[in-house]
């Protein structure tokens, strides 16, 4: 195993503090030239990694974007960015792109105004029906989705302006090698059974536009069991290896065995995840992304006695995250809807039975071929997963 | 900013068990100690609402209560006791032989008793003088904002002359102690008593302005050979100490008729909507628990709607129809179950509009 560069122990750095990197106000963009190898379809900017000559090459470099400009961010003295980003993060939860502005970067505020004007919009026009409607089962499906998905944009776009205002710091988006195979550790911690753990195995594969992936997990002396396959085609930017702007189909079934429980649930899912990466909106955004899930479900529980029960599920989810520098990962934190994953949904006080899980993920090149990753997830239940994952050509 | 994401994980952590205080509260209710007297209500089937000297009150949680009464020489004689909350036909007694003299009342449903206690232990008990044959009772849940006209429905309900009325939950719309007053005002109207449990709108409040009023949020009694199990779901799950509990009391139930009630559906009827639980595998888990224990019948509140349906083969149904913000468009508006229960036939549910 190398040993880690300056570069991957910044990304290390970020991976902890799962936080924006300030940018010291003079630094010029790193501007990479365009690789010729990218895809049909694929973002036209994918550079190769000049850090990692054998990582795969990142996919889009956020400095040769369509919009971006070439021109070096406005100088901003430390004082002006402190306050940039403490009226990003309080205020500017209500004023969008308020970080962004008090910087220069007057065009990333527009964007993040139109932004989160649109997740908004989402917000209203999806949950307040479902609010007046008290519920109306009718309106689940479109009321739901809109507004997770206009959560998504609001919440991110306010977090995207506190990145802005400190200068961003985030890499380029990672390339991801054609065949992966992973094995992890989860601690799963729950009120009713207490502390029980996982370890899993997962490959994945990548060839154009496809992806196919399996994942099996076992604990708690074979207890729980839980397997998955999946499968997805991206269907813009038809790249499937590549981790920046996005939309994939994809279909899953998953199925978890407790034998605690006596509690099998088979879960049928298709669903569509669009990642965009903000570099697409302006420089100034970029290295940092959002992403939202929108999809249906449908679950078959079977129990020790009695009929098994279907039950439909409803997905949902957003994420916001920041690529590593170097093209050596990401960190992402998330809100998934979703209530009948082993995490559940948060005990929300009054709100509760209304809310999903929240958490966060990471992936961390550690050198060209190995992969850490780890994640967090908590509702009813607490999820902490560690793992490695190995890239192969 | 990691800091703060420590300190919200920190906060997500420390509330896994909402509900842990509350069961364990629960294991209080129907204990009280003043003026020379010990109460225990047997199975904490009640609260105790006064103990002063000379006035004992009660509120019943089911249809035949024991109390048990320790009287030190300080607390000997005359009592006025008083049981809200009674069947109409209850007597009080001791040694199965009618105990004091009754005092008029302002209310079927309330007993009320001139006793003479001398020192020593006296087991009592409050209950009507039936205990088998057909049975029926009105189910309802979620009043909520409903309840400055929800003697509509208890008038409604009354017309349909069940032994007693079974409630899901969510009799305020926030906890408040007015709310709870306008809440027993409105019981004049209903000539039957109500056993409930809470719902998470008790819980906009201290959860112990409902246990001091109306007893324990999970429990069980039987009546005609049918048992009713309650289970505080009031945070969207059972704490692992209700979970356990009640599954305890609904396994001693299955060999004979069983009816579980709680606030919140398990899994939604629209499973996407997932008006339900906060976890779908806790759920699931209590839903395996109904099945294996030979549940009849399990009654919902919290979506206020109407809804049949089944979870593991056992019939379902949620009735959130006691007055609380409808859910548009499901043709239902206000409306309660009426439940005819008769030794070795499956029960039997119709529903009634109001409105």
């Amino acid at each position: 195993m190398r040993s880690l560069r300056p570069c991957a122990a910044a990304a290390l750095v970020a991976a902890l503090a799962a936080a924006p990197l300030a940018r010291p106000a003079t630094a010029a963009p790193t501007i990479v030239p365009a690789s010729p190898a990218v895809p049909p379809g694929a973002s036209p900017d994918a550079t190769p990694a000049a850090a990692l000559p054998d990582v795969a090459p990142p996919d889009a470099s956020p400095a040769a974007l369509p919009d971006a400009t070439p021109a070096a961010p406005p100088a901003v003295s430390p004082a002006r960015r402190a306050a940039a980003i403490a009226l990003a993060a309080v205020p500017g939860l209500a004023v969008p792109g308020l970080g962004a502005r008090v910087v220069g970067e007057r065009r990333a505020a527009r964007r993040l105004l139109a932004l989160r004007a649109l997740g908004l919009g989402a917000m209203v026009v999806g949950g307040a029906p479902l609010l007046v409607t008290y519920g109306s089962a009718k309106l689940v499906v479109p009321g739901v989705h809109l507004a997770v998905a206009g959560s998504g944009l609001f919440l991110v776009g306010w977090w995207a302006d506190v990145y802005a205002a400190a200068g961003g710091g985030g890499g380029p988006p990672r390339r991801r090698a054609p065949l992966e195979l992973a094995a992890d550790a989860t601690w799963l911690d729950d009120a009713y059974h207490g502390a029980r753990d996982l370890i899993g195995v997962s490959g994945r594969a990548h060839r154009g536009r496809w992806t196919l992936g399996a994942r099996l997990a076992s604990g708690h002396a074979a207890a729980l069991v839980q397997g998955r396959l999946d499968a997805a085609a991206r269907v813009w930017r038809p790249d499937a290896r590549a981790t920046g702007s996005a939309v994939d189909v994809r279909a899953a079934v998953d199925a978890i065995a407790d034998r605690d429980d006596h509690l099998t649930t088979v879960t049928g899912e298709l669903a569509a995840r669009g990642r965009l990466h903000l570099a697409e909106l302006d420089r100034a955004l970029a290295g940092s992304f959002v992403e939202l899930d929108a999809g249906l479900g449908l679950q078959v529980a079977a129990y020790r006695a009695g009929d098994a029960d279907l039950a439909g599920v409803l997905i949902g989810r957003f994420a916001g995250g920041v690529y590593l520098p170097c093209a050596r990962g990401e960190v992402l934190v998330f809100y998934d809807h979703r209530r009948d994953t082993l995490a559940g949904g948060l005990p929300a006080g009054r709100a509760a039975g209304f809310f999903g899980s929240v958490g966060a993920a990471a992936e961390v090149a550690v050198t060209p071929a190995w992969t850490a990753t780890a994640a967090l997830e908590l509702g009813s239940a607490r999820l902490v997963t560690i793992g490695v994952r190995r890239g192969l050509r | 900013m990691r800091a703060a994401a420590l300190a919200l994980a920190a906060a997500l952590v420390g509330c896994a068990r909402p509900g842990e205080q509350r069961a364990l509260d629960d294991a209080l209710v129907g204990i009280a100690d003043d003026a020379g007297l010990h109460v225990v209500i047997t199975d904490r089937l009640g609260a105790v609402r006064a103990l002063t000297p000379g006035r004992l009150e009660l509120w019943a949680a089911a249809p035949a209560i024991e109390v048990t009464v320790d009287v030190a020489t300080g607390g000997a004689g005359r009592w006025l006791i008083t049981v809200n909350n009674a069947l109409p036909d209850a007597e009080l007694r001791e040694g199965g032989a009618p105990l004091g003299v009754a005092v008029p009342a302002p209310r079927p449903t309330v007993l009320v008793r001139d006793v003479d206690l001398s020192p020593g232990r006296h087991v009592l008990t409050i209950g009507p003088a039936d205990t088998t044959g057909p049975l029926r009772i009105a189910a309802m849940a979620d009043i909520q904002t409903g309840l400055p006209t929800v003697d509509d429905v208890f008038a409604a309900i009354a017309t349909t002359n069940p032994r007693f009325v079974v409630c899901m939950g969510d009799l305020t719309e926030r906890g408040q102690l007015d709310e709870y007053a306008l809440f027993e005002r409105q019981l004049a109207t209903l000539p039957v008593p109500l056993y409930t449990t809470l719902g998470n709108h008790e819980l906009w409040a201290e959860a112990a302005r409902y246990q001091g009023r109306y007893g324990p949020a999970s429990y069980q009694f039987t009546f005609h050979d049918v048992a009713f199990t309650f289970a505080d779901s009031g945070d969207a799950g059972l704490d692992p100490i209700v979970e356990e509990a009640v599954g305890d009391l609904l396994a001693t139930a299955a060999d004979r008729q069983s009816l579980f009630l709680t606030h919140f559906p398990p899994v939604d009827p629209v499973g996407i909507r997932d008006g339900a639980f906060r976890s779908r595998r806790d759920a699931q888990r209590l839903i395996g628990t109904l099945a294996t224990t030979g549940v009849d019948l399990a009654l919902y509140g919290h979506i206020h709607t109407y809804a049949e349906f089944e979870h593991a083969g056992i019939p379902a149904f949620v009735s959130g129809g006691g007055g609380a913000r409808p859910e548009r468009w499901d043709g239902i508006g206000r409306h309660f179950l009426v439940i005819d229960l008769a030794p070795g036939l499956p029960p039997i549910v119709g529903v009634r509009r109001v409105d």
